[in-house]
């Protein structure tokens, strides 16, 4: 629908419109007008200022052409007399009014001639002033500055010509150039200025200012002009405005300034243009006025037609028109012909608007209109049932707060969607929305909606017809909801839901059961095929036997295990169980359900715990056996060692008994490797100093290899408080380890340190004092593949290894509260570096190679079961010269002690093996006898060093333990310490 | 409210501002400073480069914003040097209203003009005023120039350093005051062996008659107090009749036509001045610059202590002083200002402290003798 215009305010903005253009254009026209004037009258003044230039300039010329002749006259052949000369200086000042004084120069800048005539300046040294030094080859003309006459007061410059005999100077007064620039009307009122290069005034048509040497170049005009330019422009010049034309003087750079006031120079234009401007406005404002009441008058008859309408608009449709003139008669009739045509449409519109609002109030439907506020603007008798508003209540008003609320019951923003409605109906022909009641109560309502346009096609309003689909929707909303919680459920145990349908072979699958498998839910296309697909092809047949098993009804339902393959490519275990669900009435099965559950980690774990159970019964079996082995090496070394220390020292059979208990002592360190690991065997610690030991244990491991060990042992390495033979061990182990790496040969680098750890510094490690031993080879570094495995117990990567090398290292280092770490490189080598507590006090090592066993004497009570041992102990001792009582068990060997104490026969020492199977074992003995005697010395001894006994004898009473097999030199100097006092004590 | 009232309001307001605009600018008038010179007449020359100066530090003020954002504006008066008419116009300027006047130019017109503007008061800045009498007296006259009594002290003394036992001194009789201060600061020192020897300026000058009764005597310097012009021609004069005899002038004659008329003759010659010729203050050198630009010509000496005299009056009003009193006691009260060559000391009567220099001309330039 076009705006309603006023043709009144048109006519009156159309009025005014033309007015200002009027306006405008006769300021243009006399804008224009004044712009030419102006450009007149400064070409005029411009003029005035370049005919002035000119005018000077012919009075400059004066003076330089008299010097010329001067110089003609001088440059005569024969020269002219001093006399003649001086005469004609005078003559030329005699007829040049502007010339005050005459002075010729020598070129050597000599005063040699003035007129008027003064003796005391002829010789002076002129050389310096500017008329002469301004003087070159190509400008054999020069005006000096313009100075004020020391005589006359007024302006005057220098002028000098360079001729052939020397230079010629004149003074030039300036003071008759005012009046030659003094041409001004009186009605101009501004002022005409000559000014040097400086801008100092010279001559000025304001004499006062000619004596006063003032300078114009502050001003713009003047500046221009001594830089040669020619033109007009507007300046203030003295705090005045006005019109400044200047020109340049070609002859020696001065300048003419020609200045008038604004008002004078633009007075003519200003009024000019001032008288046609107001003229202008009083035609335009008389125009105005008559075309005011000429439209005032053609006014009427509209206005009578508009009250016609306006009457007729109310219902009145009696028309009474007079037209009074000619031209508004048509209109008239047209009027009233419009009227009876009106009245009767209107008739005929009320009789249709009551069949169609019949029609609408009694449909079965939720009919509503609303306009495009959203306010509701018809509700018919079924909305207002259904709704429980009165049409009183609802019309009027906003649908959102009455039949809508701004918030649906789960959230939805209602206010939002029905704006958007509102905006565009077309988008939503149709929507089921949530409704609310007067009474509160929430309802569902299909809407089909259709946008209402008015006559001038845009959109008015929106035809709303619902129809109440509340107990659907409430159906609906439970079957979702239970579909939500059984799909949280599923998610919550982490189990794959798979639906069968037989006969169609739809198969549904859960998310979870693709990520199970590593895909993105619905990666692949749910079907039969992708599950047998992806199943193990050894578990196939299994799994198809225990589900067609299930179909035919042989099973109520099956749960098998087997492997699927994931997306990256790994087998998982699944966990699969399903059942029939629905069979049809012949039993055939229609549908099956079931769930996969992930169950490798199970799988893994129970795959471990299986190998672990295998390792214990193998430690064990290992454990036992090594046990018994090493009591028959120990009384195999016992004897053999009897033998040894029978036969002459340097015996020709010494060499092979010496082979013979190496052999022994290499399967002792055996058996003790095996049963260190396999059943934590303790270490029974004593302070050992490590320098040899480490030396030892090299050499002896490379003796014969290609490998050479470089040892850097710190002089002030501290001692350990550990098991000897474990430390050799570890050693031993690291340094065949380093060979090993090294098959072509090489160089182990071993080397020892004391340490001071801070706390964090090695994970388990407590702070303290450590002794740092590091083995280093420079073979091709570990793999990093199993660098995390190396510790593991039969792990190994030789075909003849036992992979029990370094796990024992472990668990020695361990055991001694050490801790052992590594660090390699593929290429780069392998560095064992192991941490054991360092103690401060230094016991006394027991030198046993440098004591012979010499003989011994005291009494000695021997307690081992394995009669092997106790014989060959027993004999070896005799023969040193003790007094030996053998006992088998324990409960023996009280016996004995008890009589013998009692006989005060008492034992010097005791020797009890620890254990005793079937009897009673060392430690329970020895209690016994300190409740005897609290003064016994004894010496524990035993193959198993896992007992706490054999690392804690100490503080349970014994002064010695000897792990069997054991060297009988050792047992000789634990012997004699004892037997020599406390200083033995180890 | 109807919008006829509404409009009628707002025209109010507009007509309020509009009236309080004009009341204002009525209330920014000019801050006025007489100023007192001699453009014409004999001293033109020189008197036309001070008053420039001067006006040089006006239009600067007044591109800066003016004084507290009123313009200034100097009030040029032309004594022609007379004394008499600078008197007039000093009862002129005082009549107007004005406070302070810079000049008159010459020190005969100062001892007229100071005696009348200390009984108004009315304060008188003195850029160039070297007479003597002027100096340490608590009056209404601020003096910027040391005094000839100084000058003459400091020949004296150039004589006693460099083993001058007789001198004989040139002067011109026209300028007498400044002469015979000049003259009896030099026999202080050197109280019997001065010869002085009188000219007048104002008709023909005798110049080889001069030199040859000053020479007569056999001095071991001469010294001129006399304009540039006759200080340029007694030189060469001397000098054609003794090329090796020392030879110093007075302030006087320090200017481009000395070098100019003087040739070769005045090679050499030594004289005092208050302020260093080629001095490398940013501030000089700034102003040598404005003013070549300005004026289109170099910069006197009487043309840099007009301005310092202008930015002295200036830093005084800024204070807030409106009377000659307040102002005196404002410019006095500060004890220094800050000079185009550094600060320059001002004693408790208004008299500048300005130590004098000894330059001399050298291949025709002016050079600070070290």
């Amino acid at each position: 629908m076009h705006p309603v215009l006023s043709l009144k305010r048109r006519f009156v903005v159309l009025g005014i419109g033309l007015c200002l253009l009027l306006l405008l254009a006769g300021t243009g026209v006399g804008l224009f007008m004044f712009d030419r004037f102006s450009a007149e009258i400064a070409t005029r003044n411009h003029t005035l200022a370049r005919s002035l230039s000119a005018e000077i300039a012919v009075h400059l010329e004066e003076p330089v052409r008299n010097l010329g002749k001067i110089h003609a006259e001088f440059g005569k052949k024969p020269m002219p007399s001093s006399a003649s000369r001086q005469q004609l200086l005078q003559s030329i000042l005699m007829f040049d009014d502007y010339l005050e004084q005459i002075q010729f120069i020598d070129h050597r800048g000599r005063l040699m001639m003035m007129e008027p005539y003064s003796s005391e300046h002829i010789g002076l040294d002129y050389g310096n002033r500017s008329y002469v030094t301004g003087l070159t080859e190509h400008h054999n003309v020069y005006w000096s500055e313009v100075y004020l006459s020391s005589t006359t007061g007024y302006p005057a410059t220098t002028v000098s010509v360079a001729g052939g005999t020397g230079i010629l100077a004149a003074q030039f007064n300036l003071a008759e150039l005012s009046a030659v620039i003094d041409v001004l009307p009186a009605e101009h009122g501004g002022f005409i200025a000559l000014v040097d290069k400086g801008g100092r005034v010279i001559a000025h048509t304001n004499r006062t200012l000619v004596r006063q040497n003032i300078s114009l170049l502050g001003n713009r005009s003047v500046q221009s002009a001594v830089q040669g330019k020619s033109g007009s422009l507007v300046e203030t010049i003295d705090g005045q405005k006005g019109l400044a034309s200047f020109a340049p003087i070609a002859t020696n750079g001065w300048a003419v300034l020609v200045f008038q006031p604004e008002k004078n120079a633009f007075g003519v234009a200003y009024r000019s243009i001032g008288l046609a401007l107001g003229l202008l406005v009083i035609g335009v404002g008389a125009i105005s006025i008559l075309a005011y009441f000429f439209l005032r008058r053609m006014w009427q008859p509209v206005r009578e037609l508009q009250q016609q309408a306006t009457r007729i608009a109310g219902g009145d449709y009696r028309v009474d028109l007079a037209a009074r003139y000619e031209e508004f008669v048509p209109i008239a009739d047209s009027f009233s012909s419009m009227v009876k045509a009106i009245a009767e449409r209107e008739q005929a519109m009320r009789e249709s608007e009551e069949k169609y609002r019949m029609l609408v109030q009694n449909a079965n439907s939720i009919i509503m209109r609303l306009d495009q506020d959203g306010c509701i603007r018809f509700f018919n008798e079924f909305a207002q049932t259904f709704f429980g508003y009165t049409e009183q209540e609802v019309l009027g008003r906003h649908v959102l707060g009455t039949i809508v609320a701004d918030v649906g019951s789960a959230g939805a923003d209602l206010r939002g969607f029905v704006q958007a409605a509102l905006l565009r109906p077309e988008i939503v022909p149709y929507h089921e929305n949530e409704n609310m009641t007067k009474s509160g109560q929430r309802v569902w309502v299909a809407w089909t909606n259709r946008p209402l346009y008015d006559k001038a096609g845009q959109p008015c309003g929106v035809l709303c017809v619902g129809t109440d689909i509340t107990l659907r929707k409430r159906a609906q909303d439970a079957l979702a909801t239970s579909e939500q919680r059984f799909a949280t459920a599923m998610d919550a145990i982490r189990e794959g839901l798979w639906d069968w349908q037989i006969e169609n072979n739809e198969v549904y699958f859960s998310p979870t059961y693709y990520t199970m498998l590593g895909y993105e839910v619905n990666e692949f296309t749910p079907s039969n095929d992708a599950w047998f697909d992806r199943v193990h092809p050894d578990d196939r047949g299994e799994a198809e036997r225990a589900i067609r098993d299930c179909l035919n009804g042989l099973t109520e339902g099956f749960e098998i295990e087997f492997r699927m393959l994931k997306k990256s490519g790994e087998w998982c275990w699944i966990g699969g169980r399903g059942r029939v669900v629905a069979r049809a009435a012949d039993g055939r099965a229609v549908r099956m359900i079931g769930t996969h559950i992930d169950v490798t980690e199970r799988k893994r774990l129970e795959d471990e715990r299986l190998r672990s159970q295998k390792l214990e019964s193998l430690g064990v079996l290992a454990g036992g056996i090594a046990h018994d082995f090493n009591n028959l090496l120990a009384a195999m070394l016992a004897h053999v060692s009897l033998v040894q220390y029978r036969l002459p020292p340097g015996g020709e059979n010494q060499e092979d008994l010496d082979a013979a208990v190496n052999a022994i002592l290499r399967s002792r360190d055996l058996t003790r490797q095996l049963m260190t690991f396999t059943k934590g065997g303790m270490p029974v610690r004593k302070p050992i100093a490590l320098h040899k030991l480490i030396a030892e244990s090299a050499a002896f491991v490379l003796h014969g290899s290609n490998c050479r060990a470089e040892l850097s042992i710190a002089d002030d390495l501290r001692m350990v408080n550990a098991d000897e033979a474990q430390i050799v061990q570890v050693l031993q182990n690291l340094v065949i380890n380093a060979a090993q790496a090294m098959p072509g040969g090489g160089i182990i680098h071993v080397s020892a340190r004391n340490a001071e750890l801070a706390a964090d510094t090695l994970e388990k490690l407590p702070a303290g004092e450590y002794v740092e031993i590091s083995v280093r080879d420079t073979g091709s570094g570990i793999p990093e593949e199993i660098r995390g495995r190396i510790f593991d117990p039969y792990f190994t990567t030789k075909a003849q290894g036992t992979g029990l090398g370094l796990a024992s290292v472990f668990a020695i280092v361990g055991n001694h509260g050490g801790y052992v770490t590594f660090s390699t490189g593929e290429g780069e080598g392998t560095t064992f570096t192991l941490y054991l507590p360092a103690i401060i006090a230094v016991a006394e090592e027991i030198e046993m190679t440098d004591r012979p066993f010499g003989s011994l004497s005291g009494r000695v009570l021997l307690m081992d079961d394995e009669p092997g041992i106790a014989k060959a102990i027993g004999s070896f001792l005799q023969e040193l010269g003790l007094d030996v009582t053998r006992a088998g068990d324990g409960a023996k060997a009280v016996e004995y002690f008890a009589a013998a104490f009692h006989e005060q026969r008492r034992y010097d020492i005791v020797i009890l093996d620890l254990t005793v199977p079937g009897g009673m074992g060392g430690r329970e003995a020895f209690q016994k006898m300190q409740e005897i005697d609290p003064d016994i010395k004894a010496i524990v001894s035993s193959g198993y060093s896992d007992d706490s006994t054999m690392a804690d004898y100490r503080e349970i009473g014994f002064q010695g333990a000897l792990q069997k097999p054991y060297n009988l030199a050792d047992l000789i100097a634990m012997i004699r310490s004892i037997l020599q006092g406390p200083k033995g004590e180890q | 409210m109807t919008l006829r009232r509404k409009a009628l309001r707002i025209s109010s307001a507009i007509l309020l501002c509009l009236f309080q605009f004009f009341l204002l600018s009525c209330s920014q008038e000019p801050v006025r400073i007489g100023y007192i010179g001699s453009f014409s007449g004999k001293f033109s020359a020189l008197g036309s480069s001070c008053r420039d100066g001067a006006l040089l530090a006006v239009e600067e003020r007044n591109a800066a914003g003016g004084l507290k954002g009123r313009t200034v504006q100097l009030l040029l008066r032309d004594d022609e040097g007379s004394p008499q008419l600078a008197l007039s116009q000093a009862q002129e300027l005082a009549g107007l209203g004005l406070q302070v006047v810079i000049g008159p130019f010459i020190t005969a017109s100062a001892m007229t003009v100071v005696p009348y503007a200390n009984s108004v008061p009315m304060l008188t800045v003195g850029p160039v005023i070297a007479g003597a009498g002027l100096i340490g007296v608590d009056d209404y006259f601020i003096k910027l120039y040391p005094s000839t009594r100084d000058m003459g002290v400091a020949i004296g003394k150039l004589a006693a350093a460099r083993g001058w036992k007789s001198v004989s001194v040139i002067y011109d009789e026209n300028n007498r005051e400044y002469s015979l201060s000049i003259i009896e600061g030099i026999r202080t020192t050197l109280p019997s062996s001065l010869h002085p020897v009188a000219f007048r300026s104002a008709g023909a000058v005798p110049y080889t008659e001069l030199v040859r009764k000053s020479l007569s005597v056999s001095p071991d310097a001469v010294v001129f107090i006399a304009s540039a012009l006759d200080a340029a021609l007694l030189a060469q004069k001397v000098r054609q009749a003794d090329r090796a005899l020392p030879m110093v002038s007075s302030s006087w004659a320090v200017s481009r036509e000395l070098i100019e008329s003087g040739g070769a003759g005045v090679e050499g010659m030594l004289f005092h001045v208050p302020y260093e010729v080629n001095h490398h203050a940013p501030e000089y050198q700034r102003f040598l610059a404005s003013y070549r630009a300005r004026f289109g010509t170099d910069a006197t000496y009487c043309a840099m202590f007009n301005h310092e005299a202008v930015q002295l009056v200036l830093t005084g009003m800024e204070s807030g002083a409106r009377t000659a009193g307040d102002l005196k006691k404002s410019i006095i009260g500060k004890a220094g200002f800050p000079g185009l060559q550094g600060m320059i000391p001002i004693d408790r009567n208004g008299d500048a402290v300005r130590p004098l220099t000894l330059h001399t001309i050298h291949n025709r330039r002016i050079e600070k003798v070290d």
